[in-house]
């Protein structure tokens, strides 16, 4: 759902190497016997980093798509690690109206948590199925149903991160390096029989040190997705995803830190202490915040958003009203981001069946 | 010139006797699905140990460096990571992974000896693959483990000389048996080192380094098969990795093996305050790996014949080689 917007909002932080990392450039192996084998990605063209300075043609980089991809990628394992057929079932029953209205065939009803984005699958074929693609199943279906029902029809994480029928809620930004450190390395393969080098000696580059700060821009997110986003971010900046190159070979190990978090609720406004919905009778519970699902109602009843998607603020985080309209939650610092993650477990337990 | 006037020098002195010996292929490869990156199904963690240099050990940078001893105006440096002398997870890897390969019914997963029979050859199905490929990774499937460089983290550097070393010849016929059958994989064997005239830069004996190693996915065996390839089973040996493994450089023991690990994973992502991981017991994970059927028993006392350590009696070829 992308014609009305409830919420947006940034999460802000930084990434730092912890060892060698690698995000190899796609053009490498010029004429230019000085270069190594492999090189870090870096800008072509001067450009601007998001935060209003400009970077000079040549910057080493971590591109929003490399990080994208291994968040998304986590997201999914952490949703196939715990989805189940009952629960499977239960989303399939919660749905049965919806997709009854719309003709949707039974072979398109059960969706799973986490789909394939890049699979060829169309029909779930229960949790062994790593080829199903809920976009695929979408694009058969596509002409004869609501937007509602694309969304509705999506997996879980393709909800929030998109497919091929339906665009993500999460932005990715590029993240730019400051002050990297980078370092050339050999590698050889040595052969199992002989002892001697069998492919080799190629060279790399890595970077070793520095900071790349980056932004994650979200809207319209439930609390739930939100949550499972918090999981998956906390175990990038607890150093259990790697990123780039080589990772079996000690490359890609970072850790990250939370800088801030903003949500922008910009169609509410604040009464004692409360949001409430501008033009509509949506009030939520005094000291309460809530996700896409707290806001829909009635109107938005078809794209199945969860009713209950409120939950209590975290201690320390306070609304407040913007001059114009709008309301915002802001917080700075690892310790309030993750309160507020904290906050919406218990959706994303809901969400899971716990 | 023969090989043997070669080894004799320029001195006309007896062969030198072969530094090095193998372990014989395994009988027979044993492939299967891999369990993928999916979904945990299996164990994840950490697992921590404590790297101590036996022997002098050296990984090269590929650089020339200036040193202050006057003997030695330039020295081969050693692997540095941010200006730390640093084990690469590389060689780490390297050295495991050949391990893991000689003592489990696993391919040769790179070799180019033309006399390889064709069942050994490392499958390039990745929905076929032996045990190290599952474990270490093959084109087309990214392993389930992550070696992190091995920091120094207690002594200097310093500079041994060392002989200087012939690159070894594929075509000797030490590698076939009297049936023109290669005999194995090559491994070298400990000893005392030999001091010669290429300089150097070493971790010296007793140097320490911090390993870390990241598993996703594991059987217990699987776990338990890494850490017999690090000397941690019975019988024990020290790996040996770097360069100079002619020369009696590179021997490592492995102490203070820890594993931290989870299998309850639906506590672990329920909450943003995961509960405290556990402590896998060392025994009882190589025990697994003999119960899934990962362990050649024959490969195994081969190999551990070939690593033992000490090994006072052996002196290493003190010229060139």
């Amino acid at each position: 759902m992308h014609k009305a917007t409830f919420l947006q909002g940034t999460l802000r932080l930084t990434i730092r190497p912890d060892g060698p990392i690698l995000i190899k450039a796609g053009e490498t192996g010029s004429g230019d016997p000085t270069l190594p084998d492999m090189q870090f990605v870096r800008t072509k063209y001067a450009v601007s980093d998001g935060s209003g300075s400009q970077r000079a043609a040549g910057a080493i980089y971590l591109p929003g798509p490399s990080l994208k991809g291994v968040i998304r990628a986590h997201c999914e394992r952490i949703c196939r690690t715990l989805d189940g057929e009952a629960l499977q079932q239960q989303r399939q029953e919660r749905r049965r109206q919806l997709d009854e209205a719309e003709g949707i065939r039974m072979e398109y009803r059960r969706i799973p948590l986490a789909d394939n984005p890049l699979g060829d699958g169309a029909q779930y074929g229960g949790l062994n199925d790593t080829r199903y693609n809920s976009g695929r199943a979408i694009e058969k279906l596509r002409d004869k149903i609501s937007t509602a029902a694309v969304y509705r029809l999506s997996s879980f994480v393709s909800q929030l991160f998109g497919n091929t029928a339906l665009a993500g809620r999460v932005r990715f930004a590029d993240a730019y390096g400051n002050n990297v450190v980078v370092e050339e390395r050999n590698g050889v393969a040595i052969d199992r029989v002989y002892g001697s080098v069998m492919v080799g000696p190629f060279n790399y580059e890595t970077v070793v040190g520095g900071e790349f700060p980056t932004r994650i821009d979200f809207k319209n997110v439930t609390l739930a997705q939100f949550g499972l986003l918090g999981l998956a971010l906390r175990d990038l900046a607890e150093g259990r995803i790697a990123l780039g190159f080589g990772k079996s070979r000690g490359l890609g190990r970072v850790t990250a830190s939370f800088d801030s978090l903003e949500i922008h609720y910009p169609t509410c406004i604040l009464e004692d202490g409360a949001l409430r919905l501008v033009g509509r009778d949506i009030r939520l519970p005094a000291g309460h915040f809530g996700g896409v699902g707290a806001f829909g109602g009635d109107a938005w009843r078809a794209y199945d958003f969860p009713s209950d998607d409120v939950a209590p603020l975290p201690e320390g985080w306070r609304f407040q009203a913007d001059e114009v309209m709008g309301v915002q939650l802001r917080a700075e610092g690892a310790d309030q981001v993750k309160a507020f993650w904290r906050a919406c477990m218990p959706a994303w337990k809901r969400e899971i069946g716990l | 010139m023969s090989q043997g006037q070669r080894n004799r020098g320029s001195g006309g002195a007896q062969p030198l006797p072969k530094p090095y010996d193998f372990v014989p292929f395994a009988p027979q490869v044993e492939r299967k699905v891999p369990v993928g990156h999916h979904r945990y199904l299996h164990l994840s963690g950490t697992l921590r140990a404590r790297l101590i240099a036996r022997s002098p050990v050296h990984v090269a940078s590929g650089l020339l460096t200036q040193s202050r001893d006057p003997r030695y105006p330039l020295i081969k440096a050693h692997f540095r990571a941010n200006g730390t002398p640093v084990i690469p997870g590389t060689s780490l890897k390297g050295c495991m992974r050949s391990i893991v390969e000689a003592i489990s019914p696993s391919s040769v997963s790179i070799t180019r000896a033309p006399q390889l029979p064709r069942d050994l050859k490392a499958s390039d199905k990745t929905k076929h693959l032996d045990v190290a490929q599952r474990i270490f990774g093959a084109l087309g499937y990214q392993g389930q483990i992550r070696i992190s460089d091995a920091a120094l983290d207690r002594g200097q550097t310093t500079i041994q000389g060392t002989p200087q070393l012939f690159a070894p010849r594929p075509k000797a016929p030490v590698y076939l048996d009297a049936r023109g059958q290669l005999r194995g994989r090559k491994f070298y064997m400990h000893g005392r080192p030999a001091s010669g005239d290429l300089p150097l830069e070493v971790c010296p004996v007793e140097s320490t380094f911090t390993f870390r190693l990241d598993f996703e996915n594991l059987t217990p065996g699987e776990l338990g098969l890494i850490l017999i390839a690090l000397g941690l089973g019975e019988p024990r040996w020290y790996p040996k990795l770097g360069g100079g493994k002619p020369a009696c450089l590179g021997t490592i023991e492995v102490i203070e093996p820890q594993v931290e690990m989870t299998d309850a994973v639906t506590q672990w992502y329920a909450d943003v305050d995961p509960p405290a991981a556990q402590a896998g017991d060392i025994q009882t994970l190589i025990q697994a790996a003999r119960n899934e059927g990962l362990v050649l028993e024959d490969q195994v006392h081969r190999l551990a014949d070939i690593l033992r350590w000490p090994r006072d009696d052996r002196r290493c070829p003190d010229r060139s080689y």
